[in-house]
Order: structure tokens, then C-alpha cells, then sequence
């Protein structure tokens, strides 16, 4: 996993809560804590982290991750202007992912282990996308794509018709585009 | 330490103003890690940009060395500029031969969404100027545009607009200076001009230049082995798969005829000779132009070797038929040809034949050559359309050569002998070997072979042969006591004979095979032995007589030799030939006979009279002084066998005349 990760749930997490609260999650996910956005670090570390804080708030693990990616995307927004601003909603934004957003973040970390998403752009007010990664981070995704639907005013809504963590071998995010 | 606290600001004790000075540490701290990280995430990038280039340079270099065709590098350009700069669409322009951009059908990544932008493309034909290909071709220089969609005047415009097509880059394959090509890329974001794409894809554009240049170079060797290099016309390699291809078209749509001209100067070889190469290749030159301004754009136009030019036009009707043609044809060879300010007049003939499916390339080549050739038996500067009966006559021809050419080694080739008399005593004093070819039971005569060996070069190894077994039989009567070891044997030799590198070793090979006296061998050439190169057939005769052998000069009064080489002639003999002797009766005959007999006597030339056959024409050349003679009268051409039974006789033969 990639340190800009974990610096932006910090960055998260000291804003929203403060930094004894982050202190306090590094203690309890008994991770060293040092992460810079130049490194890589152990999937197990998010993992632990996202643990610490769903035990800490009594909430599903998801809806943490789900959080995080919704307040995680205007940070990213901020941090890489360039990639949002050719768009003017959230839809053609998500769909430059594989060809744009991705091939911009491994330029960054060379290396990165990017998901690959494909897109079913068949409906204009409805778009699916196919996520299959071993990470199982499609909350994350969901979360980013609230994001990205806060940051153009849009709003949306999202189902998950197949999940991996329900036992399917993909996870199918429909997302509706609400006029 | 006390130090250290003298240092320290009032109030420092107060934990929360500590506190707030940590905070603001960590603050610090945490924007120098952002700083540093961004800084790094720069260097990064660039470093990854970098990279990318130079893969994507890479690949269009190995692209470019490695292909043998434009369009493989193309491919591999267009996929790794999108590939690594994130263009979506490439799509490769190629410069027509009239100037003109053309599509080159090579794309990438152009899905089905785009399906009417590419035949918007592609329907195109771009100038100078017109639309950002043709912006690139006129400048020579990259053109980038933003939102060119927008951009009403550009061709593809609305096609653009409508699946949503922003930002273009175009930029020039270059062969130094001229634009050979143009590669376009195209993306749906809005993307500002970048300097250092633009630097790349001119990298790219010089690299992909140097393909075009290797293909021009190979597709001027190419052009080299296939054309002509004095008239810049197909040569017969391209002529043969031309026609091949015509041919095959025939088979498909057998509408019109196609029709092959054989085209042939006259007397071509004398312009060679009196005015040198150089004149000659002008002309040739010449001929070539001429001959391509009457073709049609799309008829085959060849120079088949020296003087023979062939042309093939397909899809002749009654409207355009081959006379008219072959007519033009003649007419524009037949207009003065100027070399250095003096006029000449050359003409051409002409063979012509049409092609039939299932035909041969060669064997179209060899109707019209054969047609070509009667045109030139029939008083050249005409045309002759092939026949069947031509073809038969080419075939019996061909055939004889091949018949003739293993004639020797099957056995098939006999000398009859035919004695030559003393007009005085009878007395037969020498004998001309004769050659006969019999075939199965037929004896073909040498009027009907001799000029086609001569023609193909066989008559050397017959002459050779002739020459070894006319020896050979001299030797065998020479030891016969009952036969006079004074005979001489007359061997005819050919002009070409003559011009064989060998002849001198040959004849004096062959004398000492048999030990033979070079005295008692009369080489019989004609006059036109002196005709074609004059210095080089006295060379070769006074050799032959320094090697001891005797010369007559064959069919004498045929020929058109000057009187005055007649002097340097290095004979002994002169033979008058029958046409003559036939004609005796006619005064002004035996005038001419009877001044050949004095000229011959005056030169110190001993007179042989040929094709004696009657005693009256004997009474005549003895009263006119002739020393010898041959003919039916003492004599036919006979078999060695029959030939040496009369020479054993050893009686004078009669020599009785009744004039």
C-alpha cells in the first residue's frame, strides 16, 4: 500500500479528530506509524488501522473505509488539480480513470499495483464498473466515488450488485447519476 | 544546565505555551515532509517522463531499423506514441506522388465509436495547407491545435465535433527537408501544446524518415534491376512479369485484345559503327521517348536488348486497333532523328501478335520477334502480324536448330566429295569436301542449315568437324598407293568460322592430327569474309597462309569487294562462281568470265570454274584459258567410298568439249 494512503487517512483523522486520536491508532493497530507518500508499506497496516478506528467507533470496517475515501478524494483533488479539472462532473471524471488518473499514479510511484476497472457507459445516468483487486478495497472506491460526486455537486447513488466480500469473484459498483 | 535556561523566554515554564510550540514544530515538521515529498514526487515524474521517451524513441528506432516495409514502422509508431504520451487515436498520412497527402489506412486505437471520423479521414486528400495535415506539410514543422473541433475552416471539423474529438497534434516524417508523411494524434481532452512532445514526436518523425529513405534506396535498386539503364524503360525482367500480368488479366475479362509489338531498328548496328556508341545510345534514347509519347499512360512500354524495344497494349478494340498501332509506330521511328545538328533517317520493323489466354510471356515475345523478322526478310520499315504459318515456320526452325545442334554427335553429319579437274589433262587434281546432314533417310542439303548454323553459332563445332573429317579422309587416301598423293582437299570456311578466337590453333591442331601437308588444304571463304571488318579478316587469312595452307576466294563476282582488297587477298585460287557458268552462252557473261580468268592470272590467282555441267560450257572455259573446274559434268558430290573408287581409276576424266 502506498504511503499517500496512509498520510491522507492521518491527515483525516488528526482534522476530524485530532492527533491524540491518531496517536491513539497507531497504539492500538500497533503499527510503527511512519509513512511517507514516497513508500510503500504493509497492506495489514490499513488493515490494522481500519480495525482500531471501526472498534473504536462500534461501526462495520467498511463504513470506515467508505468514510475515509469519501474526505480522502478532496484532498486528492486539492494535490492534483490537473486531474480534475478538464471535467465537469463526476461521471466523465470516473471514466478517465484507467486511461488518466491511473497511468498518473503509477508515473508517481513506479510500481503501484492500480486496480483495473472496466465500465458498462451504456446508460448515460448509470455507470458500472467492474473492480476486481486483491485488496478488496471497494468501499474505498464507493467512498472516492461519493467524493468525487461531492466535488462536482452532483448526487449519487450506489449498489453493489456483486461483491467479492459477499463471495463473488468481482465486485459490480452501479452507480446512478440522480438528475 | 544554567545556560540553557538563561536562554529560554519568560514564562517558558507555562506547559501550555509548550505545548503550543511543540504543535507548531510538528507542523512545521509536517509541511517539510509535504515539501520534500513533492519535491521527490516531481523529480519522479520527470524522471518517469523521461523514461517514458526514451522507451517510446527506442521502440520507434528498433521499429525503424527492423522494418523492411514503411507500414510495420507506422504501426509501431502510431501504438507507442499512444501508448506512452496517452493519446488515444493515431492515425499515419503518406505524401501521393502528385504531392498530395493521402490516409495510409494505418491507425490506432480508433474503435468503432470513431468509426465515422475514420471515413471522414480517409475519404480526404489533402494539399498543402489544408486541414492540420496538410498545415504540417506546408510548414514542415509540427502543428499542435487546441480544440480544433471548433475550428470551422478544417475539413474534418463537424466529423471531430461529433464524437467529441478536442486536441490534435500533427507532425512531419521527414526525408531531410521534404515531408514524406505525417503522423496525427488526437485525443478527446483539451491538452495545451507541450514543447517537449513536440521535440519528441519531431525525434520520431526523423526516425521514421529514415525508413522511407532505406525504402527509396531499395526501391531504387529494385528499380535498377528491373529497368533499363539508358532509356530508364522496364527491362526484359519486368517486360516478361508485365506481360505475365496482362496475361492473367486476360483470363479474368476478355474484353478487347491484347496485343504485343516487337520493335526493331533497321540497320541500327551501321549507325553503332559509323557514328559511335555515344550517337548510339542518343538514338536509342530518342526512340524511347518517341515510343512513349504514342502508348497510352498504361500500356507496357520495354527495351528487350540493343535496338529491340517491345510494347504490349491491353484492351484494344475495333476503336484503337493494332494497325493503327503498329502504324504510329512506324511513322514516329520514321521522323529525322538530329545528332549534332545533322539529320538521319531511321526506320523500324515491326512485329506484332496478340496475346491468347495460356500464352507464355516468352513465348508472346518469341511470335512477335518472329513477326518482327519477316518484317525485315519482306524489305524492313514495315510491319508483319504473327501467323500460324509464321509460327510454323518458327517452329520447324527451332526444332532444326535443336536437330542441328546434336547433328555431329549422333553421326548424322557426311562430307560427299566432289573432285576439281585440270580443264588441260583431265586430271583430277583436288577435292572440295561437301557437307550433307542426313536426317533418318532424308539428306538435308546445306542451303537449308548452313545459314541457320551460321546464324546460331553451331556451324564453329560443324566447321571443326567438317574440317577434322575431311583431313581424316585425305589421310586414309594419301597412304593409298593407287591414289595420287598429290590431291589437295578444299575445306570451306565460314565468316564466323573466321572469327573464332580458335581458328589459327584449330587448323593447325587438326593438320598435325593427320599430318596433313598445309600445303594440300584449300580453305575456300568468300568474299564477304573481308566484308563485315576488312583488317581482321586479312589478319586471320594471312595467318593462315603463313601457316603454309592455300586460300581460294569462294563464289567469286558475287560479293560487292572492293578490287582493290582483291590485292591484299592472300589467295591462290579464285573460284568463279556457277551462276556464271550457267549464263555462259550470254556474251556479256563470257565477257565477265573471260576478264575474271585474266584478273585471276594477272594476280597470280589460279581460276577454278564452278558448277560446270555441260560440255559446251567445258569448250568455253578452256577456250577462255580457265586452269580448273568442277561440276556435274566430270562429277556430282559424291560418298568417300564412291569418290575413292573414281580416284583410284586414276583415269583423266573427260575433257572433251563440243562448242
Amino acid at each position: 500500500m502506498k504511503g499517500i494512503v496512509f498520510n491522507l487517512l492521518e491527515e483525516i483523522v488528526v482534522r476530524e479528530h485530532g492527533e491524540e486520536t491518531w496517536e491513539l491508532l497507531l497504539d492500538r493497530a500497533g503499527v510503527a506509524g511512519v509513512y511517507t507518500s514516497l513508500g510503500n508499506y504493509p497492506d495489514a497496516d490499513l488493515t490494522a488501522l481500519v480495525g482500531a478506528a471501526a472498534e473504536a467507533l462500534d461501526l462495520p470496517a467498511d463504513d470506515v473505509v467508505r468514510w475515509f475515501g469519501r474526505h480522502a478524494l478532496p484532498l486528492l483533488a486539492a494535490r492534483y488539480p490537473a486531474l480534475f479539472e478538464p471535467h465537469t462532473d463526476a461521471r466523465s471524471f470516473v471514466l478517465t480513470l484507467n486511461e488518466i488518473i491511473h497511468p498518473e499514479v503509477r508515473k508517481l510511484y513506479p510500481g503501484a499495483e492500480t486496480p483495473a476497472f472496466s465500465f458498462d457507459a451504456s446508460q448515460p445516468d448509470r455507470l458500472v464498473m467492474d473492480y476486481r483487486s486483491s485488496r478488496r478495497l471497494c468501499a474505498f472506491a464507493e467512498g472516492l466515488l461519493l467524493g468525487a460526486a461531492d466535488h462536482y455537486g452532483q448526487t449519487i447513488a450506489i449498489e453493489q450488485p456483486e461483491c467479492m466480500e459477499r463471495g463473488d469473484d468481482r465486485c459490480l459498483i452501479a452507480i446512478d447519476f440522480c438528475r | 544546565m544554567p545556560d540553557r535556561d538563561r536562554l529560554l523566554p519568560i514564562g517558558d515554564a507555562n506547559p501550555d505555551a509548550k505545548l503550543a510550540r511543540l504543535e507548531r514544530r510538528l507542523a512545521r515538521e509536517r509541511a517539510a515532509r509535504h515539501e520534500a515529498e513533492t519535491i521527490s514526487e516531481r523529480a519522479t515524474r520527470e524522471l518517469y517522463d523521461k523514461q517514458q521517451r526514451l522507451l517510446l524513441l527506442g521502440e520507434v528506432v528498433t521499429a525503424a531499423n527492423e522494418a523492411s516495409a514503411m507500414d510495420g514502422a507506422l504501426a509501431t509508431a502510431l501504438a507507442a506514441v499512444c501508448h506512452h504520451c496517452s493519446w488515444p487515436i493515431g492515425h499515419a498520412w503518406l505524401l501521393a506522388p502528385d504531392g498530395v497527402l493521402e490516409s495510409s489506412g494505418l491507425w490506432h486505437g480508433v474503435d468503432e465509436r470513431f468509426a465515422a471520423f475514420r471515413a471522414a479521414t480517409e475519404q480526404l486528400r489533402l494539399t498543402p495547407g489544408l486541414g492540420l495535415p496538410g498545415r504540417v506539410l506546408a510548414q514542415r514543422h509540427a502543428v499542435w491545435l487546441l480544440d480544433f473541433a471548433r475550428v470551422s475552416e478544417l475539413p474534418r471539423a463537424q466529423a471531430a465535433a461529433a464524437v467529441g474529438l478536442h486536441t490534435a497534434i500533427g507532425f512531419p516524417i521527414l526525408v531531410g527537408r521534404e515531408v514524406v508523411g505525417v503522423l496525427e494524434f488526437l485525443t478527446e481532452r483539451v491538452l495545451e501544446p507541450e514543447a517537449e512532445l513536440i521535440d519528441l514526436m519531431a525525434q520520431v518523425g526523423t526516425e521514421l524518415g529514415r525508413v522511407v529513405e532505406r525504402q527509396q534506396a531499395a526501391e531504387r535498386l529494385r528499380h535498377q534491376a528491373t529497368h533499363d539503364a539508358l532509356t530508364g524503360l522496364p527491362n526484359r525482367v519486368l517486360i516478361r512479369a508485365q506481360l505475365q500480368r496482362a496475361l492473367s488479366r486476360l483470363d479474368r475479362s476478355p474484353d478487347g485484345h491484347t496485343a504485343v509489338f516487337f520493335v526493331d531498328l533497321d540497320g541500327f548496328k551501321a549507325v553503332n559503327d559509323t557514328l559511335g556508341h555515344a550517337a548510339g545510345d542518343r538514338i536509342l534514347r530518342d526512340v524511347a521517348t518517341r515510343l512513349g509519347s504514342i502508348v497510352r499512360p498504361h500500356d507496357l512500354l520495354g527495351r528487350l536488348s540493343g535496338d529491340e524495344f517491345l510494347i504490349v497494349c491491353e484492351g484494344l478494340t475495333a476503336d484503337y486497333p493494332m494497325a493503327t498501332i503498329a502504324q504510329r509506330i512506324g511513322d514516329v521511328l520514321h521522323l529525322p532523328f538530329s545528332l549534332d545538328g545533322e539529320l538521319f533517317q531511321i526506320t523500324a520493323s515491326i512485329g506484332v501478335t496478340t496475346a491468347a489466354p495460356g500464352k507464355e510471356p516468352e513465348a508472346l515475345i518469341a511470335e512477335a520477334d518472329a513477326a518482327m523478322y519477316r518484317a525485315k526478310q519482306l524489305g524492313r520499315a514495315r510491319w508483319e502480324m504473327y501467323s500460324e504459318e509464321l509460327g510454323a515456320r518458327l517452329r520447324r526452325r527451332t526444332e532444326l536448330e535443336r536437330a542441328l545442334r546434336h547433328a555431329a554427335d549422333r553421326g548424322e553429319l557426311r562430307l560427299h566429295y566432289q573432285p576439281e579437274v585440270d580443264l588441260c589433262s583431265g586430271r583430277v587434281v583436288g577435292v572440295e569436301a561437301l557437307l550433307r546432314w542426313q536426317r533418318d533417310d532424308v539428306t538435308v542439303m546445306p542451303a537449308e542449315f548452313i545459314p541457320l548454323a551460321e546464324e546460331t553459332g553451331l556451324i564453329v563445332p560443324i566447321g571443326a568437324w567438317v574440317l577434322d573429317e575431311a583431313l581424316r579422309q585425305a589421310q586414309v587416301w594419301r597412304a593409298d598407293p593407287s591414289i595420287d598423293d598429290e590431291l589437295w582437299m578444299s575445306v570451306n570456311l565460314s565468316v564466323r568460322q573466321l572469327a573464332d578466337p580458335e581458328i589459327m590453333t584449330r587448323v593447325a591442331d587438326t593438320l598435325a592430327r593427320y599430318d596433313s601437308d598445309p600445303a594440300k588444304l584449300l580453305l575456300e571463304v568468300t568474299e564477304s569474309v573481308i566484308l563485315d571488318d576488312v583488317e581482321a579478316g586479312l589478319t586471320v587469312l594471312t595467318q593462315l597462309k603463313q601457316l603454309g595452307t592455300e586460300i581460294a576466294i569462294d563464289d567469286f563476282g558475287t560479293g560487292y569487294a572492293s578490287l582493290s582488297y582483291l590485292r591484299r587477298f592472300p589467295a591462290s585460287a579464285l573460284k568463279i562462281d556457277r551462276s556464271f557458268i550457267t549464263t555462259l552462252d550470254d556474251p556479256r557473261t563470257r565477257a565477265i568470265v573471260m576478264a575474271m580468268i585474266e584478273l585471276a592470272h594477272a594476280l597470280d590467282l589460279t581460276p577454278i570454274a564452278e558448277g560446270i555441267e555441260t560440255a559446251g560450257q567445258l569448250a568455253v572455259l578452256r577456250e577462255l584459258s580457265c586452269d580448273l573446274g568442277q561440276g556435274y559434268h566430270f562429277a556430282r558430290p559424291q560418298p568417300a567410298a564412291d569418290m575413292e573408287a573414281l580416284l583410284r581409276a586414276g583415269q583423266p576424266l573427260s575433257i572433251a568439249g563440243s562448242s
